[in-house]
């Protein structure tokens, strides 16, 4: 029988589904170009073991870069990168050789302004 | 006659003193705006100081690196010749042409350009009650000689610089090469235009005379003077108008860099005129590109200072920038003695992301307290074997002793404030320097340079003395606290940037070495940069080990038969490209201690432990 | 079917793909000189305790090949390393530290791997902890001494392997990967638990590369029977605690949180190089620039080392490779070696 049922809840999408049909990925071509070895990652986890922020508790780095090649993150995701202590130990663990610091960086550089204008606290 | 003398023009004069003009004009308006760029307590040391002693020491110092370029022999004697040559030749023609008219016209003042065109308005002994003698003809025309002998070896340079002692020199601007033009023809022309007057008047000494007369010999000079006089006032013209925008402004800014830096005054974000005055006073000599280790690894990537201070000069920063490493080979060769370093560092965009810098768990560290606090650094966790050399050489000693950061999760700040985060490395050495005088240590020691830099310079920490472990190990020796047993094999340092050029502190790992080697076979230059530092985060991987290649190679010249180091990161960047083990100096005195036991009461105290397998590996 | 029955062909390397090599072209008729630096045969199959994916023992396999190898045409010449291999009127010549050795017709190099020295990653530790050890130090203690493995008579209660340690890793310069460290994680992981039922085992990985014929199977068997946990993260480096006790720190990425776990044996799953007793031919770069393993002429035809007509590869000194893959890879050469010495 043709038609569509309610089911009574919307199964469109929101909350935790990540939709790749309609993803932001603005920064991620950015920072695809400025380091091309980022698209090399293979969410092995070595950086954020070693981040000493990590460790605290705060920042995982690994995750956020992943979120970020996804899809745009949210304020409150990319605010956590202010832990970062730039400590350059994610750089010397990472076995595809990616200049992580590097990145932090160069996503501090680019969203520096958007993070700042909505969370003035950071 | 004497009227042509008392009152001197030609409309040629004009073109010359329009260009001294502006230069003079645009130079004034530079100083003020200098000195108004300066904060409130550089201005005081400029007031302070400018009727002391140390203005004669800036003009000794004037003379000696403006003029005669004492520095840049030391780079290359036919380097500092061809420098000198042009610089003092130059300033003696206009000296001696000075007096020279002074001397006969008696008269102080007279418009600018009578000096300067002397031979024109005195030609020669054909006006008997003139103003020429052979006398001051003479040492025009040597200091002259002077000048084009060094014009002869710039020429060359541009074809062959490797005979000057520099494998590369820096690639020109398109108006630095118009200057550039006007300035090597300045002379080539003032020798013509002086030769004809000399050949038409029969005057002139043993070079503009001579050639004069050889002219003279087969053609007839005399329309031929003035057009090469309008010329000589042309192609000077053309270089003054262009020097304050090329970098030939160096000329009149480095005297000024000289008294300003002599008064006291140094780069800082709060003077960005002396940052601006440092910029202008950059020749563009390009000695710095040479001790560039990048200019190997990254060849044409214009990272080099004599590039930077033009982008930055030109309004156009770029990404090139961050690939500097910051190991202060170039500050060290700079010949006008830049603070290359802090201006790179100051030009850093600050990113202020406002680093919370999540410190929950770098608190409330101290408990009992004890005389010697380690703060290991986060770099050395991945280099365990140093902390384990250094737990064997605290206990050894004695000492009374405890780990700060034992579970890796501190950080100085440096990396932090190397990247331009001043605000988020200024939070960290808040709570650090908390803890660390809560701790009631008497002394810190760090096995990280970068740490022990920023403790140094940044923190204070009034009661404690920090120390490298380098140091604290070589006192241990000389107090006997610790014995060690020489090896028999040969050793090479390797000074990481942030402890030699950065810290200062060169000799006693020096020192270290030979009590614990047989041969010291460090060659003899300067520092070399391992590659890993932190202060180029947009090199790659592929680069840095290029780096740390031909650092290795250079290191390897004695033949040593270990690489020594003082820094975890030297360490991480040397041991994938050494053929010889590489050990860290604690990691070499841990294996040579020569163990005996120790005062109980003095020991730290070791909680219970599960025992080691018996039969391990 | 060979004209000439003077021929002979070289097989250097004693190993599973050596043995392979030496037994298929003695059974096709021609004979064989047979090298080995060592005095036996079996190369690494003589530190092994039991083989993936079915547990065979190592010895029995060995015995195996052993009773092989006892024909007639073949001839051992064992306890001489072959380093080069020398072009002379047609005749291939065989020198161990300059001195001649041998000759042959034909040879088949198939000098294995080494294991990777885990002390060139010195944020694990190795070397300097003593509870740090590689997987062929594992296999060692299992087959010799297990008890080594115990404290004070006591089971360990924690053990950790660390998957990918000298491969896939941009920082030690070995980006390729090893292929059959993963597997041999399950099984060692899969030992432990049967020799210590109430030690906990864990299982660092990136990726889990079970691609065999029943390697896939093992790893089930790990996780069901066995309750091996194995969590996705990379190890990024090991310190010892105030009990003497390693800690090792992880990222767990399925979670992505942040892991600290403390153990009293850490594994590193070492990965395979090629070996430092590599055989030198002439004057010519037969190693692959970027793995410095040797290289096929064309990987898809056959085993003809590149640029040496009658030079052929078996076994893992052109990567890589398993037990089974090396004596098949022997037999493969051998075959292309006849068919050299029949069509010359």
């Amino acid at each position: 029988m043709a038609g569509k049922r309610n089911f009574g809840f919307d199964i469109q999408g929101g909350g935790r589904q990540i939709d790749l049909d309609h993803a932001d990925t603005s920064l991620a071509s950015e920072l695809k170009d400025a380091v091309n070895a980022w698209s090399a990652c293979i969410n092995c986890g070595s950086c954020a073991a070693t981040c000493p922020s990590g460790q605290n508790g705060g920042l995982n780095f690994r995750k956020l870069h992943y979120q970020i090649r996804l899809e745009l993150p949210t304020l409150q995701e990319l605010s956590t990168l202010s832990s970062c202590l730039l400590c350059g130990k994610c750089q010397l663990v990472c076995p595809r050789g990616i200049p992580t610091r590097y990145l932090s960086i160069q996503i501090m550089q680019k969203t520096k302004h958007y993070v700042r204008e909505n969370i003035p606290s950071v | 006659m004497l009227e042509r003398i008392f009152h001197p023009f030609d409309p040629f004069v004009l073109l010359f003193t329009a260009g001294m003009s502006f230069v003079g004009t645009f130079f004034l308006y530079k100083v003020i705006r200098w000195i108004e760029g300066l904060s409130a307590s550089d201005k005081e040391l400029l007031t302070n100081n400018i009727f002391s002693k140390k203005t004669w020491k800036a003009l000794g110092e004037v003379v000696r690196e403006s003029l005669l370029h004492k520095k840049i022999f030391g780079v290359n004697v036919r380097l500092g010749y061809m420098h000198m040559s042009l610089a003092f030749g130059w300033f003696m023609l206009i000296l001696i042409g000075n007096i020279e008219s002074v001397y006969y016209t008696s008269r102080l003042f007279k418009p600018i350009y009578v000096s300067v065109f002397w031979r024109f308005f005195e030609p020669g002994p054909t006006f008997p009650q003139g103003a020429y003698t052979p006398g001051f003809a003479f040492w025009m025309d040597l200091f002259l000689l002077f000048v084009l002998s060094g014009l002869a070896f710039a020429i060359y340079k541009r074809f062959h610089s490797i005979r000057l002692g520099m494998k590369r020199t820096t690639r020109q601007r398109p108006a630095d090469r118009i200057a550039l033009t006007a300035l090597w023809l300045i002379f080539p022309i003032r020798l013509l235009a002086e030769s004809a007057t000399c050949g038409a008047n029969g005057s002139g000494s043993f070079l503009t005379g001579s050639l004069g007369s050889l002219f003279a010999s087969f053609i007839n000079l005399d329309p031929l003077v003035l057009p090469l006089w309008w010329t000589y006032s042309f192609v000077l013209m053309a270089f003054f108008f262009t020097l304050p925008f090329t970098r030939y402004f160096h000329i009149p800014s480095e005297p000024v860099l000289i008294f300003l830096r002599k008064y006291g005054i140094r780069v800082s974000k709060e003077s960005p005129g002396y940052t601006d005055l440092s910029l202008r006073a950059c020749s563009s000599c390009g000695v710095c590109i040479d001790p560039c280790q990048l200019a190997d690894a990254l060849p044409g990537r214009k990272i080099q200072s004599s590039y930077f201070v033009k982008t930055i000069r030109h309004n156009e920063p770029s990404d090139v920038q961050w690939d500097c490493m910051q190991c202060g080979r170039c500050e060290k060769a700079c010949p006008v003695g830049l603070e290359l370093m802090p201006i790179r560092q100051n030009s850093r965009a600050d990113l202020s992301f406002g680093t919370k810098s999540n410190l929950i768990g770098m608190n409330g560290r101290n408990g009992q307290s004890h005389r010697i606090l380690y703060f290991a650094g986060c770099m050395t966790h991945l280099t365990p074997s140093i902390i384990r050399s250094m737990t064997k050489i605290f206990d050894q000693s004695g000492s009374s002793w405890q780990f700060y950061d034992s579970d890796g999760r501190a950080c100085c700040g440096r990396p932090l404030k190397l990247a331009g985060q001043t605000d988020g490395a200024n939070r960290i050495k808040e709570q650090l320097q908390k803890d660390f005088l809560a701790s009631g240590a008497e002394l810190l020691v760090t096995s990280c340079p970068i740490c022990y830099r920023i403790f140094n310079e940044d923190y204070d920490l009034p009661g404690i003395r920090v120390l490298h472990h380098t140091q604290y190990i070589l006192q241990l020796i000389e107090w006997n606290r610790i014995q060690v047993d020489q090896s028999k094999l040969n050793a090479a340092y390797h000074e990481p940037c942030e402890l030699g050029r950065g810290s200062g502190v060169t000799h006693e790992p020096r020192e270290l070495l030979s009590k614990l080697y047989l041969k010291d076979v460090t060659p003899d230059i300067e520092g070399l940069c391992c590659g890993g530092s932190l202060g180029g985060p947009g090199l790659t991987l592929a680069t840095r080990r290029a780096v740390a290649r031909g650092a290795m190679n250079d290191l390897s010249a004695g033949k040593p038969d270990v690489l020594i180091t003082a820094c975890p990161l030297c360490k991480k960047s040397f041991s994938p490209v050494s053929d010889i083990p590489v050990m860290d100096f604690s990691e070499s005195v841990a294996q040579c201690l020569i163990e005996q036991s120790v005062q109980p009461e003095l020991r730290k105290s070791t909680k219970t432990h599960r025992k080691l397998p018996v039969d391990a590996g | 079917m060979l004209e000439n029955e003077n021929h002979r062909i070289a097989v250097i390397g004693a190993g599973p793909a050596g043995i392979s090599a030496a037994v298929t072209a003695a059974e096709l008729g021609i004979d064989v000189d047979w090298y080995d630096k060592a005095d036996q045969i079996g190369g690494k199959l003589n530190d092994y305790y039991q083989l993936f994916p079915d547990r065979t023992s190592a010895m029995n396999v060995l015995q195996e090949f052993d009773n092989l190898t006892g024909t007639a045409r073949i001839h051992k010449h064992f306890g001489k390393a072959i380093n080069h291999i020398e072009k002379n009127n047609g005749r291939l010549v065989l020198m161990s530290d300059h001195e001649t050795v041998g000759s042959a017709d034909s040879v088949i190099v198939a000098t294995g791997f080494d294991f990777f020295d885990a002390r060139n990653k010195e944020e694990f530790g190795y070397g300097m902890y003593n509870q740090v050890i590689t997987s062929p130090e594992l296999e060692q203690k299992l087959k010799t001494n297990p008890d080594s493995l115990k404290f004070d008579g006591e089971a360990p209660a924690n053990i950790a392997f660390v998957h990918c340690v000298g491969s896939r890793d941009q920082q030690i310069g070995i980006n390729y990967c090893s292929r059959l460290c993963c597997v041999t994680g399950i099984k060692q992981a899969i030992e432990m638990r049967e020799l210590f039922p109430s030690c906990r085992v864990v299982n660092f990985y990136i990726d889990l590369r079970a691609f065999g014929s029943g390697y896939e199977e093992l790893y089930r068997e790990a996780q069901e029977k066995h309750q091996v946990q194995f969590i996705r993260g990379r190890v990024s480096e090991a310190s010892e605690n105030q009990q003497h006790r390693i800690v090792l720190k992880a990222e767990d990425t399925l979670m992505g949180r942040p892991l600290k776990i403390t153990v009293d044996w850490v594994v590193l799953l070492i990965g395979m190089v090629p070996s430092c007793t590599q055989v030198q031919v002439a004057d010519h770069q037969c190693t692959d620039q970027e793995t410095g393993f040797l290289k096929a002429a064309n990987a898809f035809t056959g085993h003809r080392l590149d640029g040496q007509p009658g030079i052929f590869m078996a076994g893992a000194c052109g990567g890589p490779m398993s037990i089974p893959e090396a004596a098949a890879s022997g037999k493969a050469a051998a075959t292309e070696a006849l068919q050299y010495l029949i069509n010359r």
